[in-house]
């Protein structure tokens, strides 16, 4: 709640509300009075000194005055104090009459305020009511539509997630053919050349062994040949081969033979 | 044919023993020409390695063969000797064993006799000819040695011990 000024700060509503003047202002106003009033006074005993001096001695025109002065400024003084207690009274009167009527406004005031604080109070409750209940109605609504959203969103996802379910088995049903293929071809290709390498290896091997069996045999012929024939038989052979050679013509013009 | 050539050729079949007996000869006449060595030629040649072979062949030349050289001849006629030696034919033959002396000399007498009579033999040593022989005649090689008839026979001989296994086998 916004606070108000302080009902001591509030400047007294002369027009407005008593119609009575500001009591300093009064005795100022008296005190200016007094003063110039003196000074009026003062001005007239001077005038009737000069215009005396013609006639009177200067010692009685003194006197005089002194007299005339004096009683001057004591009408002067009285009046003045007369003024100032009526400034005073009227000031305190006011002072009591501006208290009072603060102390009234102060009441009203309150009783103005208690009203606005009671109807801001009913009408803040009144809306509390209103916007809670709009916000309870906004909460359900936006339950009931989150909870369709939801509900919409799972049977989407559920449904998309079916479709990719499906689409991945096909995909990885026919990869998995594709790779069954693709194994089953690369195996009989591998099955076949491990089958070509095995009967290559298998010739060469044989080859190998039919030469090695003739090595063995050679072996085995020139350690029965060293063993069983004598030199003479070594030189018999020698001689059985030239004369072979003799017949199939070796040794002719130098005509190359099969 | 030079005489002197023919005499030396007539106990002597092989390349090298030519070769070996020229290079004795041109020896012992340097020696007994030109630096008046006063040596016998069985001294000379038990001196610089000759074989038995060689003595005995030299010898068999006579006196008469070496007393026709003299210092003014003796490199003319050698030279005719080596030149008409290196024109002689050559025939490589391959054996499995290395013939002495007497068996090459039997050798050498067949050959002549039979395919040339102005050749030497070169004597080649070949185990793998294991019997028989093989020959280089006129930049032709022949094999009939016995290695080389069962490398022929290989795929026979395979068969056969093939045949042999598998019966075993059963």
């Amino acid at each position: 709640m916004k606070e108000g000024k302080k009902f001591s700060d509030c400047k007294p509503a002369r027009d407005r509300y008593t119609g009575y003047m500001d009591p300093i202002f009064i005795i100022r106003l008296t005190m200016g009075l007094v003063v110039a009033t003196g000074l009026l006074q003062m001005g007239l005993v001077i005038l009737l000194l000069r215009q005396k001096k013609m006639t009177q001695t200067e010692e009685e025109l003194l006197e005089s005055s002194q007299l005339k002065s004096q009683s001057i400024l004591s009408r002067a003084m009285r009046q003045a104090n007369r003024l100032l207690v009526t400034s005073e009274l009227k000031g305190i009167k006011a002072l009591s009459q501006d208290r009072l009527t603060a102390r009234v406004l102060e009441q009203d005031f309150h009783k103005r305020l208690d009203r606005i604080e009671n109807a801001l109070t009913i009408q803040f409750e009144r809306v509390a009511q209103e916007t809670d209940k709009e916000y309870g109605e906004f909460l359900h609504n936006l339950e009931t539509r989150l909870a369709a959203h939801v509900a919409e969103s799972r049977k989407g996802i559920e449904a998309a997630t079916s479709t990719v379910m499906a689409k991945t088995q096909e995909e990885l049903g026919l990869y998995t053919e594709n790779l069954k293929k693709a194994v089953t071809s690369q195996v009989d290709a591998e099955f076949s050349a491990v089958r070509t390498e095995i009967d290559e290896y298998r010739e060469r091997r044989l080859k190998v062994l039919d030469e090695r069996i003739i090595d063995v045999l050679e072996d085995v012929v020139h350690v029965a040949l060293e063993k069983k024939l004598d030199l003479s038989e070594h030189s018999e052979l020698i001689y059985r081969a030239l004369e072979f050679a003799k017949k199939e013509n070796a040794f002719g013009s130098g005509k190359k033979l099969d | 044919m030079n005489n002197n050539l023919s005499l030396i050729l007539k106990h002597t079949y092989t390349k090298p023993d030519l070769h070996r007996r020229l290079r004795l000869v041109r020896e012992y006449l340097e020696g007994k020409l030109f630096a008046g060595a006063s040596e016998t030629l069985a001294g000379f040649l038990s001196a610089n390695g000759a074989t038995q072979e060689d003595v005995i062949e030299m010898a068999y030349w006579g006196d008469e063969f070496f007393t026709q050289f003299s210092r003014e001849n003796v490199y003319a006629k050698l030279k005719v000797l080596a030149d008409e030696a290196n024109e002689l034919p050559i025939l490589s033959l391959y054996v499995s064993y290395e013939p002495n002396s007497y068996e090459t000399g039997q050798l050498g007498e067949w050959c002549r006799k039979n395919v040339d009579p102005k050749l030497l033999l070169e004597l080649h040593i070949d185990p793998i000819i294991l019997g028989g022989c093989a020959f280089v005649w006129n930049g032709l090689y022949r094999d009939y040695s016995l290695g080389y008839y069962l490398r022929q026979k290989k795929s026979e001989i395979a068969e056969i011990f093939e045949k042999y296994e598998k019966g075993s086998s059963s």
